[in-house]
C-alpha cells in the first residue's frame, strides 16, 4: 500500500493505519514502513470491535503465518516480538465520502489481506462515478 | 455483521503523534478513506 501513495491521494483517499500496538511499536513500524500514511492507536480495539474484527489464535498462527514470519526473518527483518492480542485479526475497508462501506474485508488469518489493485480499482471508480 | 453498503462506524481515537483522529472529521474534508486495520504480521 505505501508504494501507491500518490495514486491513493490522486484518488482523494485518506489512508488510516489502525494499530492496537503500543506507541513505540507504532512509532517503529511506521519509521520501517509506512511513513506519510496517519497511524491511529487503538489499543482497547474499540474500531476493530465496531467493524467486526475477530480475534482467533487458532488463526492467526497457522501455517501460512508462521512461514511468512520465516520468510521475513529469512530476508533480514529483525525479530522485535508481539505486540498486544496476537490472537487479534485485521482487516481493510474503503468508506466513500457519502460515509458508506464501499469493502468489507476482514482478514482470515494474518497473510490475507485484499489485492491493492482491487482497492485501487474500487477507488477508481468511486471517483469516476462523482465526476 | 457489517458489509458493502452499510453506513460505516464512526471512532474517535488519537494518533500516534497524539492528535485526535475520527472517520467522521476525515469525511466532512471530503475525501474517501481506507482503514487498514494492522495484525500481527503488520
Amino acid at each position: 500500500m505505501c508504494q501507491h501513495q500518490d495514486e491513493l491521494e490522486r484518488l482523494n483517499t485518506r489512508v488510516f493505519i489502525v494499530t492496537f500496538g503500543t506507541l513505540p511499536a507504532a512509532q517503529r513500524w511506521l519509521e520501517e514502513s509506512c511513513a506519510p500514511f496517519q497511524v491511529i492507536l487503538d489499543p482497547q480495539r474499540t474500531a476493530y470491535d465496531a467493524y467486526g474484527l475477530e480475534r482467533s489464535l487458532r488463526r492467526s498462527w497457522n501455517l501460512r503465518t508462521l512461514w511468512r514470519y520465516v520468510q521475513l526473518l529469512i530476508s533480514g527483518r529483525r525479530w522485535r516480538g508481539i505486540q498486544g492480542d496476537s490472537a487479534q485479526l485485521g482487516g481493510d475497508f474503503v468508506v466513500d465520502r457519502e460515509g458508506f462501506l464501499r469493502l468489507a474485508y476482514r482478514s482470515h488469518d494474518p497473510t490475507d489481506r485484499p489485492a491493492v489493485e482491487k482497492i485501487l480499482r474500487l477507488l477508481n471508480t468511486l471517483e469516476e462515478k462523482d465526476e | 455483521m457489517l458489509s458493502n453498503g452499510d453506513p460505516a462506524p464512526d471512532f474517535s481515537l488519537l494518533t500516534v503523534d497524539g492528535q485526535p483522529a475520527s472517520l467522521r472529521d476525515a469525511l466532512r474534508q471530503g475525501d474517501h478513506v481506507l482503514l487498514v486495520f494492522l495484525r500481527h504480521l503488520g
